[in-house]
């Protein structure tokens, strides 16, 4: 029983970073129609960000996350405005391929700024434990998850309440109208593309947390990807709990399968491949996730 | 477009559609005959890695540049046909030219497997269903004795009776034939209804199957036909290199295949061949610019090395934000200038 | 009709001309009077690229100083550097590059054990010894005529391992990490073998996919196993990320591991949960190198400080005793240079004197590898280094 928590505990922390990279799948793919590979990236470049002013220039923990935040969301409207403000209503392999460049560019820029080795992220919640009716928990992934859940809270009464929030739904609801009354499309295309990449960075921090620094960090972007297939490429909430169930499922799947052999098969790390057949079951039985609606199309 | 007007049905079908088509065909089949003799093993063995690229890179844009289905697991197809043939030829005893037909044929038998869902699924649910085929053919590769792991294994030379292919001479004119061969094929699938039916998809699959389609046949169809390119160009790719292991078709080749397809021009073969040279040149390319510059700019030459890994990434978008129709659209409009000039159309 | 007769007589051409191809072979290529071309392979551009500098340095340094003795047999070494990309497919390249267009004698240096494999056919083929870094058990045996390794390999390290486990403690439960690649694989099977040999077992062996930095199911799986000493046939940052997983657990066991965790970036990396850990390495700790070494490094590398040893010094030094092995191979041969004389003068290499950096080596016609033999270190974090607690020596268990 201790075990099975356990297992849940360490699901759900990564977990929580799936969810936060696969809302800003969502968030970026509904208002704007572009699947953004270049998630993972980000991701990447935001730990590095942090990594840089926390570590390598001694500010306060805080200070340099929330400069990372900023860096970020800076850095998501400049992509916006340099590439993607021209490829609206492009067909939809072209806009994939530019992300999927834009990754490997990116990639090639952290690497030159920052190099390819591994560096830890010097943070107050660092190698500190907490313990609770006999199991012990980690301080990163109790601080990941916590933030993570009111980040998500933030989001929906954002998107529900606030005006600004309400003209983001508008313009993913449908651009052309959302641009008859008044709202500023391209304005809104860029909002969403920050608050995308702002939450990238975020997730990118907490994964940096949990364990390192390193460019290969944006594979988990792709491993998000399932959790957004998951849920729903269209619905918030729908990634959050997709995000939530491919942690844990990874978790367990690590956990109980790990290193069996049959056969001459050796199965090896399983859980790297559990993502990928979630993802491929999901798009065979229910292509459009858990929580989206399926697309009726009309000629 | 101005200048050719085509009066009747057969003009629109002809392959050469002109006298200058025929010209070039002939300076290119000299220069492929005679570049073997003027040309170092060198520069031979990147036209064979051209020439293998142009067939996968053919089959590639089949599915994406004239069906419109948008795969990015190329590479795993060209990993099943490396591996059936290495292991038919290596395990089995099978001669070279039964193998190769066999490795496309089991590629194109897991491309109809993919293609399935693809009847539900479309645009990027599809691109991320193909990719998430690519990681889990790479993770079986990876972990099955068969095919021995990450180290990879010996594959056999490609032998006819006694006479056995070794040079790259050998190798040149071998790859040459195969990728006219495709070439051909390509060229007349696009001649056909096939290629007609798929081109009505990709515009407007509703309407393609108002128009009496079988969407659920052709979108299939195109699966398995570019897997089997992938198939034959990933046996090509094993028997020429000698050595497999999957870390050689991972998803950067596949990244590289629909970078080929995208700078030289989606849905035309023209394209996909200038493609394939181009994205296979390149790197030969920047290794001849750093080695120019290594003596006297060591810094210059460093950062190009440096920034390697992102060119591909930079041609593609920059490819896709100036200039979408790749080197074909350039290529046809230069004719086009040269046609109308001095008038500006 | 009259194009498709062209085109008919001009396939005929070509096929005779197809037949027509011979094979030129005239001197030895990349040997000169004066000079002999050897390639290093190394990566400046893909996922090892932070290896490139300090390897590509050392060689460097070490032909810099051998070329200052005096030419070998009235050559001088002439080194070719070139970006392998560690990838298979940049790998074949970058070794394609060398051998067609620059012409090289041998490959005494390539980084990344898959891209060494992909171009073992090559080789081959053009008649080039290779020497792969990041061996594994299969270079050697079966091996290949034109394969020579003089590095310790992961089966042989992990196999040291388990004598030295079993040495402190006869009944240990042991239990392994290891990558799910060539890399960790060949360790297992080396803690396998060796713990057969022994009449024990690993009573738990946990794989993890290259680039995953959770290790909380592997650790927990051990824990669960109960097992007193974790073999981390794993990279840097996983053997952290275990440290601080046995950390967070309040579990106090011994961690031992490979040769690539036995250096300073272990440091910073890991912090104070570094305390302890053993690994297992045929070199030497950077303090504990020879001062004749570091005099060599102090006159002939332009690096600046070498006592502190900012750079991975094992990488540093590791690639210096392939170049040991191929210009003692390249004296061996004597005056007349060929790929064939090249691997009697290597085979013929006996007891070769490395000044305690790193194991003696030997190599014969039937064996391939330098030496089987490695020793086992200790981190201390206070003065932020490693220690020697159990000298060089060969696995127990049998080798090839």
């Amino acid at each position: 029983m201790e075990k099975i928590l356990e297992v849940l505990f360490s699901g759900a922390s990564i977990g929580a970073i799936y969810a936060l990279i696969a809302l800003g799948f969502v968030l970026i793919f509904k208002s704007t129609g572009i699947l953004n590979f270049a998630q993972g990236e980000l991701c990447m470049i935001g730990a590095f960000i942090c990594y840089q002013f926390a570590t390598l220039l001694n500010i306060p923990y805080i200070l340099s996350f929330l400069i990372a935040i900023a860096l970020g969301a800076l850095l998501g409207s400049l992509i916006d405005l340099l590439f993607f403000r021209r490829l609206v209503g492009e067909p939809i392999y072209s806009t994939i391929m530019v992300t999927v460049g834009l990754g490997s560019i990116l990639t090639c820029f952290s690497g030159l700024i920052w190099g390819h080795d591994v560096y830890a992220l010097r943070s107050p919640f660092m190698n500190k434990t907490v313990s609770a009716g006999g199991m012990i928990f980690s301080q990163a992934s109790l601080y990941t998850i916590g933030i993570s859940i009111l980040l998500f809270a933030l989001f929906i009464l954002f998107f529900n309440r606030s005006l600004l929030g309400v003209a983001l739904k508008g313009t993913a609801e449908d651009s052309d109208t959302a641009g008859l009354m008044g709202i500023n499309v391209k304005k809104m295309h860029m909002i969403i593309w920050a608050i995308g990449s702002t939450v990238a960075v975020v997730a990118g921090v907490f994964l940096a947390e949990q364990s390192f620094v390193q460019t290969s960090m944006s594979h988990t972007g792709i491993k998000a990807m399932s959790a957004a297939i998951l849920g729903g490429m269209e619905s918030l909430p729908g990634a959050i709990i997709g995000g939530f169930i491919v942690g844990i499922v990874e978790s367990f799947a690590a956990n109980y399968l790990s290193g069996l052999e049959m056969a001459g098969f050796h199965f090896g790390d399983i859980k790297d491949v559990v993502a990928f057949a979630i993802m491929i079951i999901v798009l065979m039985i229910r292509p459009h996730g858990i929580f989206g609606k399926e697309e009726v199309k009309r000629v | 477009m101005s200048g050719s007007y085509k009066v009747s049905y057969k003009e629109d079908m002809a392959i050469f559609q002109n006298l200058w088509v025929k010209v070039w065909l002939i300076i290119f089949i000299i220069l492929a005959v005679f570049s073997p003799i003027l040309l170092n093993r060198y520069q031979l063995s990147i036209l064979n890695e051209m020439g293998i690229a142009t067939i996968g890179a053919l089959g590639l844009n089949l599915l994406i540049g004239y069906t419109g289905q948008l795969s990015l697991g190329h590479g795993a197809f060209l990993a099943i046909g490396a591996y059936t043939s290495a292991l038919l030829t290596g395990k089995l005893g099978i001669p070279f030219f039964l193998s190769l037909p066999l490795s496309g044929l089991m590629a194109s038998l897991l491309g109809l497997v993919v293609g399935i869902p693809s009847l539900r699924l479309k645009g990027l649910y599809l691109a991320l269903g193909t990719l998430a085929f690519a990681f889990i053919v790479e993770y079986i590769l990876f972990h099955w004795d068969l095919t021995q792991g990450d180290l990879g294994m010996a594959v056999k030379r490609i032998g006819i009776g006694d006479y056995v292919i070794r040079s790259q001479r050998q190798y040149f004119y071998l790859i040459m034939a195969f990728a006219t061969f495709a070439v051909i094929c390509t060229k007349n699938l696009d001649r056909s209804k096939i290629g007609r039916s798929f081109k009505a998809i990709r515009d407007r699959d509703i309407a393609a199957e108002a128009m009496g389609i079988p969407l659920a046949k052709y979108k299939v169809m195109a699966f398995g036909i570019s897997a089997f390119y992938g198939g034959v160009a990933g046996c090509l790719m094993a028997h020429y290199n000698r050595w497999i292991v999957p870390g050689s078709f991972d998803i950067s080749l596949s990244i590289a295949y629909i970078a080929m397809i995208i700078i030289g021009g989606l849905g035309t073969v023209l394209g996909s061949v200038l493609g394939a040279i181009l994205i296979t040149g390149v790197p030969h390319g920047i290794v001849y610019v750093v080695d120019l510059l290594k003596g006297d700019y060591p810094a210059l030459s460093g950062f190009i090395i440096d920034f390697k890994l992102g060119i591909f990434g930079l041609i593609i978008v920059l490819t896709l934000l100036f200039e979408p129709k790749g080197l074909f659209g350039v290529y046809q409009r230069t004719k086009v200038y040269f046609k109308t000039w001095p008038f500006k159309y | 009709m009259k194009t498709r007769t062209t085109i008919l007589s001009l396939l005929v051409g070509t096929f005779l001309l197809f037949s027509m191809s011979s094979a030129w072979a005239a001197e030895v290529r990349g040997v000169t009077d004066t000079e002999v071309k050897i390639a290093l392979l190394v990566d400046f551009s893909g996922p090892g690229k932070f290896a490139g500098p300090p390897i590509s340095m050392g060689v460097k340094t070490y032909v810099d100083y051998v070329n200052a003795q005096g030419p070998i047999h009235g050559r001088k070494i002439k080194l070719i550097i070139e970006d392998n990309g560690i990838l298979p497919n940049t790998t074949l390249a970058a070794a394609k590059k060398v051998i067609f267009k620059d012409e090289i004698f041998a490959i005494g240096f390539n980084l990344g054990s898959s891209g060494s494999s992909a171009i073992i056919p090559l080789c081959e083929e053009n008649k080039v010894v290779l020497m792969p870094h990041g061996a594994n058990k299969r270079f050697y045996s079966p091996g290949n005529k034109w394969v020579f390794v003089p590095y310790s390999t992961q089966y042989n390290m992990a196999s040291r391992a388990v004598d030295y486990i079993l040495s402190q403690n006869r009944k240990a439960r042991m239990g392994i990490i290891y990558q799910d690649d060539d890399f960790g694989r060949d360790g297992l099977n080396g803690a396998r073998d060796a713990a057969k040999f022994h009449g024990t077992k690993l009573v738990k062996a946990a794989p993890y996919k290259m680039g995953t930095i959770d290790m909380s199911p592997q650790v927990r799986m051990m824990k669960e196993a109960n097992v007193d000493y974790i073999l981390c046939w794993t990279y840097i940052p996983q053997t952290a990320s275990i440290l601080k997983e046995t950390k967070m657990m309040g579990w106090d066991v011994t961690l031992i591991g490979n040769n690539t965790t036995a250096y300073r970036l272990m440091f910073p990396i890991a912090k104070q949960l570094a305390e302890g850990y053993l690994a297992v390495t045929p070199f030497a700790p950077w303090e504990d190198v020879s001062p004749k070494v570091k005099d060599i490094i102090r006159k002939y590398s332009d690096f600046p400080v070498v006592d502190k040893a900012p750079f991975p010094a094992p990488m540093f030094l590791a690639s210096w005793v392939y170049f040991a092995a191929m210009i003692e191979g390249i004296k061996n041969a004597g005056r007349n240079l060929t790929p064939e004389t090249l691997i009697k003068g290597i085979e013929s290499i006996n007891q070769l004197k490395m000044d305690g950096m790193c194991p003696d080596m030997s190599f014969g016609p039937k064996r391939h590898v330098g030496y089987f033999s490695s020793r086992v270190l200790r981190a201390d974090t206070k003065n932020m280094r490693f220690h020697e607690v159990a000298p060089i020596a060969d696995p127990k268990a049998p080798q090839d």
